[in-house]
């Protein structure tokens, strides 16, 4: 009994104390990028399962027209262009940021990032999966992470730049 | 047993455990890089098309990319509906696998496993039928 206690109170003169354990656990710099990326992909995979859903949701509203007496595609094009419409009315910005303050480029902008990072993260995994890259891990992560930060901006570019992405407000 | 040389390949693919999980792993991989594939032609063909071709001309499109009457106009391409209905299929595979991996990270009992994934497969097939009649639907409205 006395040597267990001995070897209880070694391991926390080595860890700290329990109070320490418990705060560190809050502390975003007790867990290395390996961690973070990790919860991040369950994160972003929540996310995005959540997005499917409510996605097949909108675009499902296409078989309701019928059932609720609404001329075709009449339901499904009201609540596209009510998402397309702007939150807030600002003027005398240029024309490519005529939609960024609409409820579907928030949409589009939280899902891309949460795609691109997935997807990078995802191509991350499989590495080292395979064996490539493990050694330099934190390194494999960064330059996927930079690339996804270039592949996000050039897809938000995109999309503003792309006039007819969203319904036009006469639709 | 000594493998040969190409089933030394293969297993470098295959992680160390066997049996379902194995099986599981390696769905996961082959539909995540299809799922990579269809999300980018989903992006181009429902979100870029116009950086692509000229669309005045279109009456279908005069509403914009996304209005139900450009769907019907894409949906008349026999490759558009059944690329669409892949897509699905290949992302629901992805997307229900990976739930089952997050909720199994936490929950470990060997028929708790067992019905969840029963439960998911029966989502999956729900959703991919409810796919098919959707795209049949707005084919079959135009």
């Amino acid at each position: 009994m006395a040597e267990k206690e001995v070897i209880v109170d070694q391991a926390q003169a080595t860890t700290g104390s329990k109070l320490s354990n418990l705060l560190s656990w809050f502390n975003p710099f007790s867990r290395g990028v390996g961690m973070w990326a990790w919860i991040a992909q369950r994160l972003t995979g929540l996310f995005l399962v959540m997005y499917v859903f409510i996605h097949l949701g909108i675009i499902g509203t296409m078989l309701l027209d019928d059932f609720l007496g609404f001329n075709t595609g009449q339901l499904y094009n009201s609540i596209t262009s009510a998402m397309s419409s702007p939150l807030i009315e600002v003027t005398g910005l240029p024309s490519i940021f005529e939609h960024v303050f609409s409820f579907a480029f928030f949409i589009d902008a939280a899902l891309l990032a949460a795609l691109v990072y997935h997807g990078y993260n995802g191509i991350r995994v499989v590495l080292f999966d395979l064996g490539i890259g493990i050694r330099k891990q934190k390194t494999v992560f960064w330059i996927l992470l930079i690339l996804g930060i270039i592949s996000y901006f050039l897809a938000i570019w995109l999309i503003l730049s792309v006039p007819a992405i969203v319904l036009s407000s006469g639709a | 047993m000594k493998l040969s040389p190409s089933q030394e390949r293969v297993k470098l693919f295959i992680p160390k455990h066997s049996g379902s999980s194995a099986f599981w792993w390696v769905l996961q991989r082959l539909s995540g890089f299809f799922v990579f594939v269809f999300v980018f032609l989903h992006m181009v063909i429902n979100h870029y098309l116009t950086l692509l071709m000229e669309t005045e001309d279109i009456p279908e499109l005069a509403n914009g990319i996304a209005s139900f009457q450009a769907v019907q106009w894409k949906m008349q391409n026999p490759l558009y509906f059944w690329v669409s209905i892949l897509f699905v299929v290949f992302l629901i595979i992805h997307m229900l696998n990976g739930f089952r991996m997050v909720v199994l990270d936490v929950a470990t009992g060997h028929s708790f496993r067992k019905i969840f994934g029963i439960l998911l497969i029966l989502v999956g097939i729900l959703i991919v039928l409810y796919a098919f009649v959707l795209n049949s639907t707005v084919l079959s409205l135009g």
